[in-house]
């Protein structure tokens, strides 16, 4: 119940803004790939796998003033509210509430450039559709040829997550 | 000519010869499974009618599909022509993915995928790319590589764009079929939208110097109105209704107290849905045969046995699903979230709180709400905000000198509604939580 507000806000606990909604969509597509439970459905778009329902919720959010948004010029930045941190406190005493959450992975994703996320989730997702790693490698340069530069970074970063989250 | 009767269509045909491909894929074990899955899983809970299967739906965008490249080949201009030839030359691989789009859906499709944790489009590539399925098999001796080509195309990998376009985007002919099919089966009034004209004013022009699908200016400009207006309210009426959606929650719930007693060994595993109890996102493939195994009829077995259950809640909620006992539900859309999780506190204690559930659906009516609010007001920007590009793919209509306009630009009443979220906000509760609801939400 009300759980995938609580996923999206229990980010916040460890980093108190997420700037842009790139960074936003392409931290929660790869912690759902490591196998945090976050239930948004994704599809390859030209940034990479982008979800509308994750978009959806994120406005709702705003809505019921959990979490703020601005508009900076540049980019749209997040930022946890007063009622927010009530919510994820009351929430965590339901029965039904709280799960394992890899506090370390999130701080590491929301740290990350937007280019090596966008790499990094698009090399996950050709993964995700059945691609073998180096064929993935290779698709996700054809995808993304403007991105070459941070692909072993991205490598990097995903199969450290992964690692990590199976430790 | 193999010829199909069709509620939507009336006569899809494919030909015996140039189009046996189709055909031999038609025939397979994967796809014949599609028959035994219904598409709109429990609608008919809510429109009895609504008992129409995937099989009908993969096999009416296919033959949309071939519709559409026929229109697109008597498009004249010679440019238009040489941007439409990457589609002719790709014919074949664009029918396949039609059929196959949905080839990887399960039973109560939504549910099962958050029992397993793998969403049906990953099915979808095992099943195409697994060298041990019939859907594979044809493809590759078809044309060596042809199945990687089908699963990029369903993937939306595919270096061809407009293919990938035709299948999956805002002007789609997955869209096309599952509105009118959906529709009709329904007996909704909505979701109707004038099929041969829009294919009647399809056309071809550039966007930012890339090749796009759209349609004629002058002609196909309500017919676009009336398409997005169709899928809003389908979304609205029929996909997100409040007893589907209840039926639906049920199913989960009875999937995920199943998968509970089998872990904890209190139940054994029954055949075939180790798939969904003991499979791991990692397994997909040692788990394939199970899963081509499923279908609607197993899962009723199931639940049809479990109503005799030792474990009461098990019982319980197969007799609430198979007798169409559903969860009460209330709109709960201006209520404080934070109140709210009071509330649950109270509703979660024992004897119900296992029935209840909290539902938020919500998808958007045209565009993805990606669109920023500060360019929401300003006319011209839209496409030059590069944080917005990312899932804004848009309706295009060209003028008679190829000059694009974007939908909402040309259409007041898609500018007003291209923003809107479609939701709703749900609490679901036993109907012996009646008065308790009442009190705490009045």
């Amino acid at each position: 119940m009300l759980d995938n507000e609580y996923a999206l806000i229990r980010l916040f606990t460890v980093a108190p803004t997420i700037e842009g909604r790139k960074r936003f969509q392409k931290t929660v597509y790869l912690l759902q790939q490591i196998g945090v439970p976050y239930a948004e459905k994704f599809k390859y778009y030209h940034y990479g796998p982008y979800s509308s329902e994750l978009q959806a919720e994120i406005d709702r959010l705003v809505r019921y003033e959990l979490i703020d948004e601005t508009y900076t010029g540049d980019a749209y930045v997040y930022e946890i509210t007063g009622k927010g941190e009530e919510f994820v406190q009351q929430y965590s005493s339901l029965n039904s509430g709280g799960f394992e959450f890899p506090e370390h992975l999130v701080k590491r994703l929301i740290g990350t450039s937007t280019p090596v996320l966008e790499m990094a989730s698009t090399y996950a997702y050709l993964l995700e559709m059945g691609y073998k790693e180096e064929e993935a490698m290779v698709k996700a340069l054809e995808l993304k040829p403007h991105l070459e530069y941070c692909l072993d970074k991205a490598r990097t970063l995903y199969d450290d997550i992964c690692r990590d989250m199976s430790n | 000519m193999k010829v199909f009767r069709d509620p939507v269509h009336d006569i899809i045909n494919f030909d015996k010869v140039q189009e046996n491909y189709i055909l031999d894929l038609i025939d397979s074990k994967e796809m014949q499974r599609l028959r035994r899955i219904r598409q709109l899983g429990l609608s008919s809970y809510t429109y009895p009618g609504a008992e129409h299967s995937r099989f009908a739906h993969s096999l009416g965008t296919a033959f949309l599909m071939k519709r559409v490249i026929e229109r697109l080949q008597r498009v004249r201009g010679k440019q238009e022509k040489q941007w439409l030839q990457e589609i002719f030359d790709n014919q074949d691989l664009v029918l396949c993915s039609a059929l196959l789009h949905d080839i990887g859906h399960g039973p109560f499709s939504h549910a099962i995928e958050d029992v397993m944790g793998v969403k049906h489009e990953v099915w979808t590539m095992q099943i195409i790319n697994n060298p041990d399925t019939e859907v594979h098999e044809l493809l590759e001796t078809y044309k060596p590589g042809f199945a990687k080509e089908v699963a990029d195309v369903i993937a939306r990998v595919h270096p061809c764009e407009m293919v990938v376009k035709l299948l999956s985007s805002q002007l789609d002919v997955d869209r096309f079929d599952y509105l009118l099919r959906d529709s009709l089966m329904t007996g909704v009034g909505y979701g109707k939208f004038d099929l041969e004209w829009m294919i009647n004013t399809l056309t071809i022009g550039q966007v930012d110097g890339v090749p796009e699908i759209g349609l004629n200016l002058d002609k196909g400009l309500s017919i676009a109105e009336d398409f997005v207006v169709a899928r809003y309210y389908m979304y609205k009426h029929v996909y997100f209704h409040k007893t589907t959606r209840s039926a639906e929650i049920i199913t989960r719930k009875i999937l995920n107290r199943a998968k509970e007693l089998i872990i904890s060994k209190e139940m054994e595993c029954p055949p075939y849905l180790d798939v969904l109890f003991l499979s791991k996102p990692e397994d997909k493939e040692k788990f394939l045969p199970s899963y081509l195994e499923l279908d609607d009829n197993i899962l009723w077995h199931w639940f049809h046995q479990w109503v005799n259950s030792n474990d009461k809640l098990l019982s319980n909620l197969c007799d609430k699903l198979l007798n169409r006992k559903l969860l009460k539900s209330r709109d709960i859309s201006g209520i404080n979230v934070v109140n709210l999780i009071s509330h649950l506190k109270v509703l979660e204690k024992p004897p119900y709180g296992d029935f209840i559930a909290v539902d938020n659906p919500s998808t958007s009516s045209y565009k993805d709400p990606y669109i920023s609010k500060r360019t929401r007001s300003e006319t011209d920007d839209i496409e030059k905000d590069k944080e917005q590009r990312e899932a804004t793919e848009q309706i295009f209509l060209f003028d008679t000198s190829k000059k694009h306009f974007e939908l909402a630009r040309k259409s007041p009443i898609i500018f007003a509604i291209r923003d809107q979220t479609i939701e709703q906000q749900r609490l679901y509760y036993p109907v012996e939580l009646q008065e308790t609801v009442d009190t705490l939400l009045k």
